[in-house]
Protein backbone atom coordinates (compact mmCIF):
# COMPACT_ATOMS: atom_id res chain seq x y z
CA UNK A 1 0.00 0.00 0.00
CA UNK A 2 1.26 3.50 -0.69
CA UNK A 3 2.86 5.01 2.22
CA UNK A 4 0.75 7.22 4.55
CA UNK A 5 2.38 10.68 4.29
CA UNK A 6 3.90 13.16 6.23
CA UNK A 7 2.56 13.43 9.83
CA UNK A 8 -0.88 11.57 8.74
CA UNK A 9 0.32 8.85 10.40
CA UNK A 10 0.62 10.23 13.60
CA UNK A 11 -3.47 9.92 13.69
CA UNK A 12 -3.72 6.16 14.46
CA UNK A 13 -0.70 5.72 16.96
CA UNK A 14 -1.18 5.34 20.80
CA UNK A 15 0.30 6.16 23.56
CA UNK A 16 2.62 2.97 23.51
CA UNK A 17 4.03 4.37 19.65
CA UNK A 18 2.78 1.50 17.77
CA UNK A 19 -0.15 2.59 15.40
CA UNK A 20 -3.14 0.88 16.01
CA UNK A 21 -5.53 1.85 13.25
CA UNK A 22 -5.29 2.87 9.75
CA UNK A 23 -6.79 6.71 8.90
CA UNK A 24 -9.37 6.81 6.40
CA UNK A 25 -8.96 10.83 6.09
CA UNK A 26 -7.79 13.49 8.09
CA UNK A 27 -8.83 16.93 8.45
CA UNK A 28 -6.92 20.41 8.83
CA UNK A 29 -7.57 23.42 10.12
CA UNK A 30 -7.10 27.18 9.07
CA UNK A 31 -8.40 30.70 8.67
CA UNK A 32 -11.62 31.57 6.65
CA UNK A 33 -12.68 35.36 5.44
CA UNK A 34 -15.09 36.62 3.51
CA UNK A 35 -13.37 38.84 0.74
CA UNK A 36 -16.28 41.23 0.28
CA UNK A 37 -16.40 42.15 3.82
CA UNK A 38 -12.50 42.61 3.83
CA UNK A 39 -12.87 45.14 -0.03
CA UNK A 40 -15.14 46.84 2.03
CA UNK A 41 -12.75 47.35 5.16
CA UNK A 42 -10.12 47.79 2.76
CA UNK A 43 -8.30 44.70 3.61
CA UNK A 44 -6.84 42.60 0.84
CA UNK A 45 -8.17 39.47 -0.90
CA UNK A 46 -5.19 37.35 -0.27
CA UNK A 47 -4.62 38.14 3.09
CA UNK A 48 -2.13 36.46 4.96
CA UNK A 49 -1.50 37.21 8.71
CA UNK A 50 1.73 36.43 9.86
CA UNK A 51 1.35 36.74 13.67
CA UNK A 52 -1.45 37.03 16.54
CA UNK A 53 -1.02 40.73 16.31
CA UNK A 54 -1.80 40.73 12.23
CA UNK A 55 -5.34 38.75 12.85
CA UNK A 56 -6.43 41.20 15.99
CA UNK A 57 -5.47 44.55 13.63
CA UNK A 58 -7.76 42.78 11.10
CA UNK A 59 -10.92 42.25 13.30
CA UNK A 60 -9.99 45.80 14.83
CA UNK A 61 -10.31 47.70 11.02
CA UNK A 62 -13.37 45.51 10.02
CA UNK A 63 -14.95 46.54 13.16
CA UNK A 64 -14.04 50.03 12.47
CA UNK A 65 -15.41 49.67 9.08
CA UNK A 66 -18.27 46.81 8.81
CA UNK A 67 -19.39 47.26 12.47
CA UNK A 68 -22.92 45.36 11.67
CA UNK A 69 -21.11 41.93 11.10
CA UNK A 70 -19.39 40.24 13.67
CA UNK A 71 -15.17 40.64 12.78
CA UNK A 72 -14.01 37.28 13.91
CA UNK A 73 -15.42 34.32 14.88
CA UNK A 74 -13.05 31.71 17.39
CA UNK A 75 -14.90 29.01 19.26
CA UNK A 76 -14.82 28.87 23.06
CA UNK A 77 -16.74 27.40 25.92
CA UNK A 78 -18.32 24.61 26.55
CA UNK A 79 -21.70 25.00 24.03
CA UNK A 80 -19.52 24.27 21.04
CA UNK A 81 -17.54 21.62 22.76
CA UNK A 82 -14.82 20.30 21.07
CA UNK A 83 -15.17 23.21 18.61
CA UNK A 84 -14.01 25.19 21.40
CA UNK A 85 -10.86 22.57 22.30
CA UNK A 86 -9.58 22.04 18.63
CA UNK A 87 -10.62 25.11 16.06
CA UNK A 88 -10.16 27.70 19.24
CA UNK A 89 -7.84 27.09 21.98
CA UNK A 90 -5.37 24.17 20.82
CA UNK A 91 -4.63 26.19 17.14
CA UNK A 92 -3.69 29.26 19.64
CA UNK A 93 -1.64 27.45 22.12
CA UNK A 94 0.48 25.18 19.11
CA UNK A 95 1.21 28.28 17.57
CA UNK A 96 2.82 29.53 21.27
CA UNK A 97 5.49 26.56 20.90
CA UNK A 98 3.73 24.77 23.63
CA UNK A 99 1.53 22.13 23.81
CA UNK A 100 -1.02 19.75 25.93
CA UNK A 101 1.61 16.95 26.37
CA UNK A 102 4.87 16.23 26.67
CA UNK A 103 5.27 13.15 24.45
CA UNK A 104 8.60 12.54 25.58
CA UNK A 105 7.62 11.95 29.84
CA UNK A 106 4.24 11.27 28.50
CA UNK A 107 3.10 13.49 30.67
CA UNK A 108 0.72 16.52 30.44
CA UNK A 109 2.14 20.42 30.62
CA UNK A 110 0.62 22.92 33.40
CA UNK A 111 1.54 26.07 34.15
CA UNK A 112 3.02 26.78 30.56
CA UNK A 113 2.98 30.45 29.20
CA UNK A 114 1.64 29.32 26.02
CA UNK A 115 -1.70 28.25 27.87
CA UNK A 116 -2.25 31.81 29.40
CA UNK A 117 -1.49 33.55 26.22
CA UNK A 118 -4.33 31.67 24.27
CA UNK A 119 -6.67 32.51 26.89
CA UNK A 120 -5.44 36.23 26.90
CA UNK A 121 -5.87 36.20 23.28
CA UNK A 122 -9.37 35.07 23.55
CA UNK A 123 -9.90 37.32 26.27
CA UNK A 124 -8.75 40.08 24.18
CA UNK A 125 -11.11 39.03 21.23
CA UNK A 126 -14.64 38.98 23.27
CA UNK A 127 -13.88 41.95 25.83
CA UNK A 128 -13.10 44.16 22.95
CA UNK A 129 -16.15 43.38 21.10
CA UNK A 130 -14.22 41.67 18.04
CA UNK A 131 -15.92 38.15 18.59
CA UNK A 132 -19.72 36.89 18.77
CA UNK A 133 -21.30 37.57 21.96
CA UNK A 134 -20.68 35.36 24.88
CA UNK A 135 -24.03 34.48 24.64
CA UNK A 136 -23.83 33.41 20.66
CA UNK A 137 -20.92 31.53 21.18
CA UNK A 138 -21.95 29.19 24.35
CA UNK A 139 -25.15 28.68 21.94
CA UNK A 140 -25.05 24.70 21.86
CA UNK A 141 -25.95 25.25 18.02
CA UNK A 142 -23.60 27.99 17.37
CA UNK A 143 -21.08 25.79 15.40
CA UNK A 144 -23.99 24.65 12.67
CA UNK A 145 -25.46 28.64 12.74
CA UNK A 146 -22.30 29.99 11.84
CA UNK A 147 -21.34 27.94 8.72
CA UNK A 148 -25.11 27.08 7.59
CA UNK A 149 -26.07 30.97 8.47
CA UNK A 150 -23.96 33.53 9.27
CA UNK A 151 -20.97 32.85 7.09
CA UNK A 152 -23.02 32.32 3.89
CA UNK A 153 -24.77 35.47 4.56
CA UNK A 154 -21.80 37.48 5.29
CA UNK A 155 -21.92 37.88 8.59
CA UNK A 156 -18.78 36.83 9.90
CA UNK A 157 -15.46 38.15 8.53
CA UNK A 158 -12.76 36.06 9.83
CA UNK A 159 -13.24 32.59 11.49
CA UNK A 160 -11.24 30.27 12.66
CA UNK A 161 -12.46 26.82 11.32
CA UNK A 162 -12.18 23.34 9.83
CA UNK A 163 -11.10 22.32 6.32
CA UNK A 164 -14.45 20.91 5.55
CA UNK A 165 -17.06 23.34 6.55
CA UNK A 166 -16.97 24.25 2.27
CA UNK A 167 -19.21 20.47 2.36
CA UNK A 168 -22.35 22.38 4.07
CA UNK A 169 -22.06 24.91 0.72
CA UNK A 170 -21.90 22.29 -2.20
CA UNK A 171 -24.99 21.29 -4.07
CA UNK A 172 -25.50 18.11 -1.78
CA UNK A 173 -25.13 20.34 1.19
CA UNK A 174 -27.45 22.07 3.78
CA UNK A 175 -26.93 25.20 2.62
CA UNK A 176 -25.84 25.30 -0.61
CA UNK A 177 -23.85 28.21 -2.25
CA UNK A 178 -22.36 28.46 -5.46
CA UNK A 179 -20.81 31.54 -4.76
CA UNK A 180 -18.62 30.51 -1.77
CA UNK A 181 -15.31 29.93 -3.54
CA UNK A 182 -15.06 33.56 -5.00
CA UNK A 183 -16.43 35.44 -1.80
CA UNK A 184 -14.49 33.16 0.93
CA UNK A 185 -10.64 33.44 0.71
CA UNK A 186 -8.52 30.69 3.61
CA UNK A 187 -5.35 31.10 4.49
CA UNK A 188 -2.99 29.36 7.24
CA UNK A 189 -3.49 30.20 10.52
CA UNK A 190 -0.68 32.06 12.09
CA UNK A 191 2.00 31.20 15.17
CA UNK A 192 2.38 33.68 17.84
CA UNK A 193 4.78 35.78 16.75
CA UNK A 194 5.04 34.02 13.68
CA UNK A 195 7.68 31.61 14.69
CA UNK A 196 8.39 28.44 12.68
CA UNK A 197 7.47 26.87 10.97
CA UNK A 198 4.89 30.21 10.44
CA UNK A 199 2.19 28.67 10.66
CA UNK A 200 0.05 25.85 12.57
CA UNK A 201 -2.42 23.57 11.95
CA UNK A 202 -4.56 20.74 14.08
CA UNK A 203 -5.93 17.16 12.69
CA UNK A 204 -8.03 14.93 14.14
CA UNK A 205 -9.65 12.20 11.71
CA UNK A 206 -11.04 8.53 12.04
CA UNK A 207 -9.21 5.14 11.77
CA UNK A 208 -10.42 1.67 10.75
CA UNK A 209 -9.12 -0.95 13.34
CA UNK A 210 -9.22 -4.70 14.37
CA UNK A 211 -10.57 -5.51 17.26
CA UNK A 212 -8.18 -7.87 19.29
CA UNK A 213 -11.52 -10.09 19.41
CA UNK A 214 -12.81 -10.01 16.18
CA UNK A 215 -14.25 -13.23 14.84
CA UNK A 216 -12.70 -12.72 11.09
CA UNK A 217 -9.55 -10.83 11.25
CA UNK A 218 -8.54 -11.62 8.00
CA UNK A 219 -11.73 -10.44 6.28
CA UNK A 220 -11.78 -6.96 8.16
CA UNK A 221 -8.11 -6.73 7.13
CA UNK A 222 -9.37 -7.84 3.34
CA UNK A 223 -12.15 -5.01 3.92
CA UNK A 224 -9.77 -2.03 5.36
CA UNK A 225 -7.43 -3.21 2.24
CA UNK A 226 -10.04 -2.64 0.10
CA UNK A 227 -11.72 0.86 0.93
CA UNK A 228 -8.22 2.02 1.67
CA UNK A 229 -7.74 1.57 -1.67
CA UNK A 230 -6.68 4.63 -4.07
CA UNK A 231 -9.76 4.56 -5.83
CA UNK A 232 -11.94 4.27 -2.96
CA UNK A 233 -10.42 6.94 -0.88
CA UNK A 234 -10.15 9.45 -3.76
CA UNK A 235 -13.88 9.17 -3.79
CA UNK A 236 -13.98 9.72 -0.03
CA UNK A 237 -12.13 12.61 -0.27
CA UNK A 238 -13.68 14.42 -3.20
CA UNK A 239 -17.45 13.88 -1.50
CA UNK A 240 -16.63 14.19 1.40
CA UNK A 241 -14.21 17.37 1.23
CA UNK A 242 -11.33 15.13 3.47
CA UNK A 243 -8.00 15.64 3.65
CA UNK A 244 -6.14 12.68 1.91
CA UNK A 245 -3.58 10.66 3.91
CA UNK A 246 -2.46 8.72 0.51
CA UNK A 247 0.07 10.49 -1.01
CA UNK A 248 -1.04 9.26 -4.26
CA UNK A 249 -4.52 10.62 -3.73
CA UNK A 250 -3.35 14.46 -2.22
CA UNK A 251 -1.50 14.58 -5.45
CA UNK A 252 -4.48 13.34 -7.79
CA UNK A 253 -5.01 16.12 -10.70
CA UNK A 254 -8.97 15.54 -9.80
CA UNK A 255 -8.93 15.56 -6.36
CA UNK A 256 -7.60 19.53 -6.51
CA UNK A 257 -10.03 19.86 -9.30
CA UNK A 258 -12.56 18.80 -7.30
CA UNK A 259 -12.37 21.89 -4.18
CA UNK A 260 -10.50 25.19 -4.92
CA UNK A 261 -9.40 24.89 -0.95
CA UNK A 262 -8.49 21.32 -1.00
CA UNK A 263 -4.86 22.14 -2.32
CA UNK A 264 -4.61 24.27 0.56
CA UNK A 265 -5.85 22.66 3.04
CA UNK A 266 -4.12 19.47 2.15
CA UNK A 267 -0.66 21.48 1.35
CA UNK A 268 -1.03 21.82 5.83
CA UNK A 269 -0.64 18.11 6.63
CA UNK A 270 3.18 17.97 7.05
CA UNK A 271 2.98 20.79 9.32
CA UNK A 272 -0.06 20.24 11.27
CA UNK A 273 -0.14 18.33 14.97
CA UNK A 274 -2.39 15.72 16.43
CA UNK A 275 -4.35 15.71 20.10
CA UNK A 276 -3.07 13.79 22.45
CA UNK A 277 -6.14 11.65 21.96
CA UNK A 278 -5.23 9.54 25.20
CA UNK A 279 -8.27 7.96 27.37
CA UNK A 280 -8.14 11.11 30.05
CA UNK A 281 -7.82 13.55 26.93
CA UNK A 282 -12.13 14.07 26.83
CA UNK A 283 -11.63 15.44 30.24
CA UNK A 284 -8.82 17.29 29.84
CA UNK A 285 -10.60 19.14 26.44
CA UNK A 286 -13.55 19.95 29.30
CA UNK A 287 -11.08 21.92 31.27
CA UNK A 288 -9.95 24.14 28.71
CA UNK A 289 -13.67 24.47 27.76
CA UNK A 290 -14.23 25.66 30.90
CA UNK A 291 -11.34 27.88 31.12
CA UNK A 292 -12.15 29.11 27.59
CA UNK A 293 -15.73 30.13 28.59
CA UNK A 294 -14.71 31.77 31.62
CA UNK A 295 -12.06 33.89 30.35
CA UNK A 296 -14.96 35.09 27.19
CA UNK A 297 -17.38 35.57 30.05
CA UNK A 298 -14.99 38.40 31.76
CA UNK A 299 -12.97 36.71 34.19
CA UNK A 300 -9.46 36.44 34.65
CA UNK A 301 -6.56 34.71 33.11
CA UNK A 302 -4.77 33.73 35.51
CA UNK A 303 -7.80 32.39 37.72
CA UNK A 304 -8.91 30.34 34.71
CA UNK A 305 -5.59 29.16 33.92
CA UNK A 306 -4.55 28.21 37.36
CA UNK A 307 -7.96 26.21 37.59
CA UNK A 308 -6.78 24.31 34.45
CA UNK A 309 -3.84 23.32 36.25
CA UNK A 310 -5.62 22.37 39.45
CA UNK A 311 -7.88 20.30 37.56
CA UNK A 312 -5.39 18.46 35.30
CA UNK A 313 -3.83 17.53 38.30
CA UNK A 314 -6.32 16.01 40.09
CA UNK A 315 -7.12 14.30 37.00
CA UNK A 316 -3.95 13.24 35.44
CA UNK A 317 -2.37 12.39 39.07
CA UNK A 318 1.63 11.66 38.43
CA UNK A 319 1.48 12.35 35.14
CA UNK A 320 1.86 15.95 34.67
CA UNK A 321 4.64 18.11 34.38
CA UNK A 322 5.00 21.86 34.75
CA UNK A 323 6.37 23.52 31.59
CA UNK A 324 9.98 24.52 31.54
CA UNK A 325 10.89 28.04 32.06
CA UNK A 326 7.73 29.10 33.96
CA UNK B 1 -28.06 17.87 42.15
CA UNK B 2 -29.58 21.20 43.51
CA UNK B 3 -30.92 21.74 40.09
CA UNK B 4 -32.65 18.59 39.39
CA UNK B 5 -34.56 19.28 42.33
CA UNK B 6 -35.42 22.65 41.52
CA UNK B 7 -36.07 21.71 38.10
CA UNK B 8 -38.31 18.67 39.39
CA UNK B 9 -40.29 21.45 41.93
CA UNK B 10 -40.92 24.31 39.82
CA UNK B 11 -41.66 22.59 36.14
CA UNK B 12 -43.52 19.11 37.63
CA UNK B 13 -45.06 19.55 41.39
CA UNK B 14 -45.88 23.28 40.30
CA UNK B 15 -45.93 23.92 37.37
CA UNK B 16 -47.33 20.67 35.59
CA UNK B 17 -49.52 19.57 38.56
CA UNK B 18 -51.17 22.84 38.91
CA UNK B 19 -51.75 23.82 35.80
CA UNK B 20 -52.86 20.36 34.67
CA UNK B 21 -55.72 20.69 37.73
CA UNK B 22 -56.54 23.75 36.82
CA UNK B 23 -57.32 23.05 33.33
CA UNK B 24 -59.27 19.86 34.02
CA UNK B 25 -61.16 21.84 36.24
CA UNK B 26 -62.20 24.81 33.78
CA UNK B 27 -62.55 22.48 31.05
CA UNK B 28 -65.24 20.61 33.33
CA UNK B 29 -67.45 23.66 33.19
CA UNK B 30 -66.57 24.78 29.91
CA UNK B 31 -68.59 24.33 26.83
CA UNK B 32 -68.19 21.14 25.12
CA UNK B 33 -65.95 22.70 21.40
CA UNK B 34 -63.71 24.83 23.98
CA UNK B 35 -62.79 21.32 25.65
CA UNK B 36 -62.41 19.83 22.65
CA UNK B 37 -60.13 22.64 20.94
CA UNK B 38 -58.35 23.21 24.28
CA UNK B 39 -57.90 19.52 25.10
CA UNK B 40 -56.36 18.79 21.18
CA UNK B 41 -54.12 21.75 21.88
CA UNK B 42 -52.55 20.64 25.21
CA UNK B 43 -52.19 17.12 24.09
CA UNK B 44 -50.64 17.45 20.99
CA UNK B 45 -47.48 18.91 22.90
CA UNK B 46 -47.69 15.74 25.13
CA UNK B 47 -47.92 13.90 21.32
CA UNK B 48 -44.53 15.72 20.28
CA UNK B 49 -41.34 13.48 20.64
CA UNK B 50 -39.19 15.46 23.53
CA UNK B 51 -36.55 16.34 20.93
CA UNK B 52 -38.46 18.03 18.59
CA UNK B 53 -40.17 19.86 21.57
CA UNK B 54 -36.88 20.82 22.68
CA UNK B 55 -35.99 21.88 19.17
CA UNK B 56 -39.19 24.48 19.19
CA UNK B 57 -38.44 26.13 22.94
CA UNK B 58 -35.02 26.80 21.47
CA UNK B 59 -36.13 28.32 18.45
CA UNK B 60 -38.96 29.80 20.25
CA UNK B 61 -36.77 31.42 23.35
CA UNK B 62 -33.58 32.20 21.49
CA UNK B 63 -32.22 35.37 20.41
CA UNK B 64 -33.47 35.80 17.71
CA UNK B 65 -36.44 33.66 18.51
CA UNK B 66 -39.72 34.00 17.99
CA UNK B 67 -40.79 35.47 21.63
CA UNK B 68 -38.10 37.96 21.35
CA UNK B 69 -39.64 39.13 17.74
CA UNK B 70 -43.12 39.16 19.85
CA UNK B 71 -41.70 41.08 22.70
CA UNK B 72 -39.99 43.43 20.33
CA UNK B 73 -43.09 44.12 18.34
CA UNK B 74 -45.12 44.98 21.95
CA UNK B 75 -41.92 47.55 22.98
CA UNK B 76 -40.80 45.27 25.55
CA UNK B 77 -37.14 44.45 26.33
CA UNK B 78 -35.88 41.02 25.34
CA UNK B 79 -35.40 37.96 27.03
CA UNK B 80 -32.44 36.06 27.06
CA UNK B 81 -33.54 32.82 29.36
CA UNK B 82 -31.56 30.47 27.57
CA UNK B 83 -28.92 32.36 28.29
CA UNK B 84 -29.12 33.85 32.08
CA UNK B 85 -31.30 31.63 33.20
CA UNK B 86 -31.83 28.35 31.99
CA UNK B 87 -33.38 25.90 34.44
CA UNK B 88 -36.58 28.87 33.84
CA UNK B 89 -36.03 28.26 30.15
CA UNK B 90 -36.24 24.25 30.51
CA UNK B 91 -38.42 24.31 33.23
CA UNK B 92 -41.03 26.26 30.94
CA UNK B 93 -40.34 23.60 28.23
CA UNK B 94 -41.32 20.62 30.31
CA UNK B 95 -43.96 22.49 31.95
CA UNK B 96 -45.54 23.25 28.16
CA UNK B 97 -44.92 19.90 27.32
CA UNK B 98 -46.06 17.42 30.40
CA UNK B 99 -49.33 19.26 31.38
CA UNK B 100 -51.31 17.16 29.29
CA UNK B 101 -50.82 14.15 31.12
CA UNK B 102 -52.06 15.58 34.58
CA UNK B 103 -54.76 17.20 32.77
CA UNK B 104 -56.21 13.80 31.28
CA UNK B 105 -55.36 12.10 34.89
CA UNK B 106 -57.19 14.85 36.81
CA UNK B 107 -59.91 15.15 34.14
CA UNK B 108 -60.85 11.74 34.69
CA UNK B 109 -60.40 11.82 38.32
CA UNK B 110 -62.74 14.73 38.44
CA UNK B 111 -65.48 13.03 36.36
CA UNK B 112 -65.84 10.21 39.23
CA UNK B 113 -66.99 12.94 41.76
CA UNK B 114 -70.41 12.68 42.20
CA UNK B 115 -72.31 15.81 41.50
CA UNK B 116 -74.79 15.32 44.15
CA UNK B 117 -72.28 15.95 46.75
CA UNK B 118 -70.88 19.49 45.36
CA UNK B 119 -74.38 20.54 44.66
CA UNK B 120 -74.91 19.62 48.66
CA UNK B 121 -72.13 21.88 49.19
CA UNK B 122 -73.44 24.81 47.59
CA UNK B 123 -76.70 24.27 49.27
CA UNK B 124 -74.79 24.11 52.43
CA UNK B 125 -73.94 27.95 51.66
CA UNK B 126 -70.05 27.04 51.02
CA UNK B 127 -68.64 29.15 47.99
CA UNK B 128 -66.29 28.06 45.10
CA UNK B 129 -63.05 28.17 46.46
CA UNK B 130 -64.78 26.42 49.87
CA UNK B 131 -66.31 23.47 48.01
CA UNK B 132 -63.14 23.26 45.74
CA UNK B 133 -60.54 22.65 48.36
CA UNK B 134 -62.94 20.82 50.98
CA UNK B 135 -65.39 18.63 49.30
CA UNK B 136 -63.98 18.44 45.85
CA UNK B 137 -59.87 18.14 46.01
CA UNK B 138 -60.28 15.92 48.87
CA UNK B 139 -62.48 13.39 46.86
CA UNK B 140 -59.67 12.88 44.24
CA UNK B 141 -56.69 12.90 46.41
CA UNK B 142 -55.64 9.66 45.57
CA UNK B 143 -55.22 10.68 41.91
CA UNK B 144 -53.55 13.85 43.31
CA UNK B 145 -51.07 11.77 44.69
CA UNK B 146 -50.47 9.18 41.76
CA UNK B 147 -50.15 11.83 39.24
CA UNK B 148 -47.45 13.51 41.22
CA UNK B 149 -45.35 10.60 41.89
CA UNK B 150 -45.65 9.81 38.44
CA UNK B 151 -44.81 13.16 36.80
CA UNK B 152 -42.13 13.82 39.80
CA UNK B 153 -40.21 10.33 38.17
CA UNK B 154 -40.59 11.25 34.83
CA UNK B 155 -39.32 14.99 35.35
CA UNK B 156 -36.99 13.93 37.17
CA UNK B 157 -35.40 11.88 34.16
CA UNK B 158 -35.95 14.24 31.37
CA UNK B 159 -32.93 14.46 29.47
CA UNK B 160 -33.82 15.04 25.72
CA UNK B 161 -35.78 18.24 26.38
CA UNK B 162 -32.68 19.59 27.78
CA UNK B 163 -29.94 18.49 26.21
CA UNK B 164 -31.78 19.57 23.04
CA UNK B 165 -32.08 23.22 24.57
CA UNK B 166 -29.22 24.64 26.58
CA UNK B 167 -26.58 21.27 27.05
CA UNK B 168 -26.87 21.32 30.00
CA UNK B 169 -24.94 25.11 29.73
CA UNK B 170 -24.61 27.34 29.79
CA UNK B 171 -21.70 27.10 32.91
CA UNK B 172 -23.41 24.37 33.88
CA UNK B 173 -26.79 26.04 34.97
CA UNK B 174 -29.01 23.42 33.87
CA UNK B 175 -27.21 20.23 34.22
CA UNK B 176 -29.44 18.67 35.89
CA UNK B 177 -28.45 15.07 37.57
CA UNK B 178 -29.21 12.64 34.05
CA UNK B 179 -27.52 15.25 31.40
CA UNK B 180 -24.09 15.20 34.06
CA UNK B 181 -24.38 11.47 34.16
CA UNK B 182 -24.18 11.33 30.71
CA UNK B 183 -22.05 13.64 30.19
CA UNK B 184 -19.14 11.32 32.89
CA UNK B 185 -20.41 8.28 31.53
CA UNK B 186 -20.31 8.92 27.97
CA UNK B 187 -17.82 11.73 27.13
CA UNK B 188 -15.66 11.31 29.46
CA UNK B 189 -15.90 7.69 29.84
CA UNK B 190 -16.32 7.36 33.46
CA UNK B 191 -18.94 4.39 33.29
CA UNK B 192 -18.37 4.03 37.50
CA UNK B 193 -19.23 7.59 37.98
CA UNK B 194 -22.08 8.12 35.74
CA UNK B 195 -23.62 4.73 37.16
CA UNK B 196 -23.23 5.92 40.62
CA UNK B 197 -24.97 9.37 39.72
CA UNK B 198 -28.14 7.01 38.58
CA UNK B 199 -27.96 5.07 41.42
CA UNK B 200 -28.65 8.81 43.38
CA UNK B 201 -30.98 9.37 40.84
CA UNK B 202 -32.52 6.34 41.78
CA UNK B 203 -32.31 7.36 45.84
CA UNK B 204 -34.19 10.39 44.91
CA UNK B 205 -36.84 9.10 43.02
CA UNK B 206 -37.24 6.82 45.72
CA UNK B 207 -37.69 9.17 48.30
CA UNK B 208 -40.28 11.12 46.26
CA UNK B 209 -42.24 8.51 46.09
CA UNK B 210 -42.25 7.53 49.50
CA UNK B 211 -43.34 10.76 50.57
CA UNK B 212 -46.20 10.12 48.20
CA UNK B 213 -47.17 6.82 49.13
CA UNK B 214 -47.16 8.20 52.51
CA UNK B 215 -49.59 10.85 51.85
CA UNK B 216 -51.78 8.30 49.71
CA UNK B 217 -52.05 6.05 52.74
CA UNK B 218 -52.72 9.13 55.27
CA UNK B 219 -55.41 9.80 52.63
CA UNK B 220 -57.17 5.92 52.68
CA UNK B 221 -56.92 5.70 56.57
CA UNK B 222 -58.79 9.10 57.27
CA UNK B 223 -61.38 8.12 54.13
Amino acid sequence: MEPVRGHGQGAGRALDGRTYGVPDGTDTRGVWFNKEIFARAGLPADWQPKTWDDLLSAARTVKAAVPDVIPFNVYAGKGVGEAASMQGFEMLLYGTGDTLYDPSQQKWVVGSTGFTDALQFLRTVYSEGLGPTPQQALDPNWTNTTTEQLIPQGQIAISMEGSWISQDWLETGPMPWPEWSTVMGWTAMPTQQGQAPGSVSMSGGWTWAIPQNADNPDMAWEFITLISGRENQLKWAVDGVQIPVRKDVADDPSYTAANPSNEFFSSLVPTTNYRPAYSLYPRVSNEIQVATESVITGGDVAGAARNYDDQVRSLAGDAVVAATGS
Amino acid sequence: MLLTVVFTLVSAIIGQNVLGMSLALLMRAGHRVVRTVVSAIVIGAWVLPEVVAGYLWYAYLGQDGSFNAILGWLRLPEQNWLFTLPILAVSIANIWRGTAFSMLVYAAALSEVPKEIEEAATVDGAGTWRRLFFVTLPMVRRSIATNLMLITLQTLSVFGLIWTMTRGGPNNQSTTLPIFAYQQAFQFSQLGYGTALALVLLLIGALFSLVYLRALRLGESMS
